[in-house]
């Protein structure tokens, strides 16, 4: 049973081990499907969407800068250096919110081309930058460097016609120069790289310084030209970078990318609900299921209370058959135990009378001859007849000993009574409904008075030794102690079957307790029924016979008095109970009743 | 006419008890007494004894006990059971082991004892020589059937009791079912029954008038009683009055049972030879008021036809 019991609650924690898992696994659920629908954040979507139209926006501004400054309608680089800074913050903040929300491989390969290209612009706006300060500083030069030339030849005290001649062959060139760098068109260039050839060589035929001034004039043009080429092919090349188009693509992307996560959303957040309603079925299931177990509870609940009630009821019943079953026993070992005296005490009455009958024909026939003896005219046959009835009759008295008999039947009959009365006294004195039910008691009598009212049990078969050591009286109850010696007694009467001795001891065990021993030499109690024997209907006799209530009530008598039942058993040996009793009961009634009119004890 | 000197034992474990009984009788009979059963197989043994008269609680052996030996050792000595102890299984043993003649209750009646005594002792002597059956079980078993066609009559008003019946026998004896006293009657007057297996009551009404009227008029018939019920006062009443020749209990025993019905067959047809034996089971004579007036006129109709039947009986 109890490994039954140890199961049943290994497995019951199992059951909830599991069950607690489940709902974890449940709630795991519900949390996994709230944080995707909660995943889209709106805000980083447009900071990195406005973030990219900025850019482009600005990158575009920018290339107009460019432009500008190429034209010379800016004459600082400070519009073309401004966005940098922008752009830098912006492509860092997108890099960062990017990583925020954790968006593909995909944007990030792109993001970082985008990077990339992002910083040869850069890069090649730094080179344009430089390339037309050198450009836009030779171009600011050339008119010096003509009027240097025009004015070293006066200087110089050139001659008027040849000075004429040397402005006509410079002015010109430095004219084609101008008008080519405001439209670079390439007959122009090679018109003037033409000129320039011829002019250095006519520079030859002027005097040095002259010729050293048209030389420098002639390198400036150089440069410009130079300058000018490669600014046009910054210029396209720049131009050609797909920044426009890049950040477009990213746009596209992370729109993409985001309508997907919408998508996514919507989809977990549909079954985010399907699941919440799939939750609250579950709920609801296991509520009215709670509310089943409850009622059902309630209901196994109210039948153990009935069941339990019931027990109690039984066990009362019990309680009182036992009593009555003992009763019953009693009796008809009293009854039969008195019925013997009481066979012979009716029998010798019968026969008595019987006898006196005959005593009284002869006092009669002895009364009317002693009479007639008076008589004078009295018949002599007549007193002859009464003589020989007279005769005959003390005869039989005499010869059948008539009056011995009926001496010897009176003691016979008191004889009778007084075993009778024997037993009507034990009776009294074992139930003591005559007396106090506590009173002073000496356990030797009780003993003697159980063992009287067992005699029928143990009648023939049982030896009964006794081995009284002087005790003390003790309070008690002395009926209820008597039940108990009764009950040990007939159990011990069973124990023993055919035959058997039955030994008896009484001695004081302590200063406050004495000792009662009832000891068989029986078959003793098995070791498996001992711790049982002073349960509640646990019996070893057949059904019917025992209600197994007899010890375990003797067990509440004695532990009610303070006492204890010892046990001590051997196989094949014998069983000794051992039976302590208090010598003083506990005072239980010292305390005083205080009555409700206090009496005056003053005087008046 | 020498009168036999009458002999009769009383065992008692208590003295004073046999030494009045001793007075009581010594004027009448030769009185033996004892204390113990062995005593009282001592004397059996040594002495002719025409009646016992034993208590039932004595040490060493009941008294049940000795009348099954007595009456195997000496089976003309009529048994009679005294004792204040309605123990039920001492009762049945008494019928079916010890076949007592009559059990008397103590304290017991003065003139009540004086009268069993002195029938038993008469019919003691008048049956003295008369053949008898050791009907214990070991020797019904051996005992050869003195009949091969017997009439049984099963009363009860549970018909699977009366088929059970019939199954066990039908082989051997003609089987006859009742389910009531009327049946029952109808049955006896048209078949020589030898055996009847009842129930204490069938069909409400009480057998034991229909029994005690049998055995009274027809004590030929020999009464089994097949029962439940498990009391005392009716087995001692069914003794003394009807003389039940077995008790069975329900439910049915078959080995006990066919037991019983052989040696009842058996006993019948001894008692069909040596009608002088039927005395042996002279019942009390019945307290008239016990019986229902119309219930016992329509038994006495009923059976009139019995007698004729019977006939030689009165003559012998």
């Amino acid at each position: 049973m109890s490994t039954d019991v140890k199961k049943r609650e290994i497995s019951s924690g199992m059951q909830r081990n599991i069950n607690i898992a489940i709902a974890v696994v449940l709630v795991a659920i519900l949390g996994f499907l709230f944080s995707k629908t909660r995943n889209v954040d709106f805000d980083a979507h447009n900071d990195v969407i406005s973030n990219l139209r900025q850019l482009k926006q600005i990158d575009a501004e920018w290339n107009i800068d460019v432009f500008k400054s190429k034209m010379g309608i800016n004459n600082n680089y400070d519009p073309v250096a401004q966005p940098l800074p922008v752009i830098r913050e912006l492509a860092t903040g997108l890099t960062q919110k990017t990583v925020e929300t954790g968006e593909s491989a995909e944007l990030d390969t792109m993001l970082k081309s985008f990077q990339e290209i992002m910083a040869k612009k850069i890069a090649m706006i730094e080179r344009f930058k430089s390339q037309n300060s050198i450009y836009r500083n030779s171009t600011n030069f050339l008119p010096t460097a003509y009027d240097d030339v025009i004015a070293t030849a006066k200087r110089i005290g050139l001659s008027a016609a040849r000075q004429a001649e040397l402005e006509a062959t410079v002015n010109p060139v430095f004219s084609e120069t101008l008008s080519y760098n405001l439209t670079p068109d390439a007959a122009l260039k090679d018109k003037l790289t033409q000129q320039l050839v011829t002019l250095r060589e006519r520079a030859e035929q002027y005097p040095l310084e002259v010729k050293e001034s048209i030389e420098v004039l002639i390198a400036h043009i150089g440069t410009t030209l130079k300058q000018q080429d490669i600014g046009a092919s910054l210029l396209n090349e720049l131009s050609a970078l797909p920044t426009a188009k890049k950040i477009d693509e990213l746009s596209d992307a992370y729109s993409k990318t985001h309508e997907t996560r919408l998508l996514d959303q919507q989809f977990y957040r549909q079954l985010l609900i399907a699941y919440s309603v799939f939750l609250l079925a579950l709920l609801g299931y296991l509520g009215w299921r709670l509310i089943r177990s409850y009622r059902q509870l309630g209901k196994v609940n109210g039948a153990l209370t009935q069941a339990n009630r019931e027990l109690k009821e039984s066990q009362m019943q019990l309680v009182q058959s036992e009593k009555m079953s003992a009763l019953g026993q009693m009796v008809a070992g009293i009854a039969h135990e008195i019925n013997t005296p009481l066979a012979y005490v009716k029998g010798t009455l019968d026969v008595m009378k019987e006898h006196l009958s005959k005593v009284h024909d002869l006092a009669n026939s002895s009364h009317l001859f002693a009479t007639s003896l008076r008589d004078k005219n009295a018949d002599k046959n007549e007193l002859n007849t009464q003589y020989l009835q007279v005769a005959t009759l003390s005869h039989d008295v005499v010869k059948n000993k008539r009056f011995e008999e009926l001496d010897s039947m009176l003691s016979d009959g008191t004889h009778g009574i007084g075993q009778i009365s024997e037993i009507v006294i034990n009776l009294r004195n074992f139930s003591r409904l005559d007396r106090a039910s506590v009173a002073n008691f000496d356990v030797r009598k009780g003993l003697d008075s159980t063992l009287l009212l067992a005699r029928n049990l143990l009648k023939h078969r049982v030896t009964v030794q006794t081995e009284y050591l002087d005790v003390p009286d003790i309070m008690c109850s002395p009926s209820q102690i008597n039940q108990v010696f009764l009950n040990i007694i007939t159990n011990a009467a069973h124990a023993m079957g055919e035959q058997g001795t039955l030994i008896l001891r009484t001695e004081r065990h302590d200063e406050k307790m004495i000792r009662i021993e009832i000891q068989d030499d029986g078959g003793g109690i098995p070791s498996s029924v001992l711790p049982k024997i002073f349960d509640p209907f646990f019996t070893t006799k057949p059904i019917g016979e025992g209600t197994g209530m007899g010890l375990s009530i003797s067990y509440k008598i004695i532990e009610a008095h303070g006492g204890k039942i010892l046990v001590d058993t051997e196989k094949d040996i014998g069983t000794t109970f051992s039976i302590l009793l208090p010598i003083q009961q506990k005072q239980a009634a010292a305390g005083i009743i205080e009555d409700d009119d206090p009496v005056d004890l003053q005087p008046a | 006419m020498t009168q036999e000197t009458l002999r009769v034992l009383f065992v008692d474990d208590e003295e004073r008890i046999v030494s009045l009984l001793r007075t009581i009788f010594r004027q009448s009979y030769e009185v033996h007494t004892a204390t113990s059963g062995a005593q009282a197989l001592e004397i059996i043994a040594k002495t002719h004894i025409h009646v016992i008269v034993s208590d039932q609680r004595m040490p060493g052996m009941l008294g049940i006990d000795l009348l099954s030996r007595v009456r195997q050792l000496s089976p003309n000595t009529m048994r009679v059971l005294l004792t204040g102890y309605s123990d039920l299984a001492a009762i049945v043993g008494s019928v079916n082991d010890g076949e007592v003649f009559r059990y008397i209750n103590k304290p017991w009646d003065h003139s009540e004892i004086k009268a069993i005594v002195a029938q038993a002792a008469e019919i003691a002597r008048t049956t003295a020589n008369a053949p008898v059956l050791v009907n214990s079980e070991a020797a019904t078993l051996k005992a050869p059937a003195l009949a091969s066609a017997a009439e049984i009559l099963v009363i009860d008003d549970n018909a699977d009791v009366i088929n059970s019946i019939t199954g066990m026998f039908h082989n051997v004896y003609g089987v006859h079912g009742a389910r009531n006293i009327a049946q029952a009657i109808d049955i006896l007057e048209k078949h020589d029954i030898s055996v009847i297996i009842t129930d204490t009551h069938v069909s409400n009404e009480d057998t034991t008038q229909l029994l005690r009227i049998l055995k009274t008029q027809y004590p030929l018939i020999l009464a089994i009683l097949l029962t439940e019920a498990q009391d005392a006062e009716t087995v001692i009443k069914l003794i003394n009055q009807v003389q039940i020749f077995r008790y069975a209990n329900k439910p049915i025993r078959r080995g006990a049972l066919q037991l019983s019905v052989k040696a009842a067959v058996n006993q019948n047809v001894l008692y069909k030879n040596n009608p002088a034996l039927l005395v042996r089971h002279a019942v009390e004579a019945a307290p008239e008021t016990a019986l229902t007036n119309s219930l016992k006129v329509s038994i006495m109709n009923g059976l009139r036809a019995l007698r004729g039947r019977f006939a030689f009986l009165r003559e012998a």
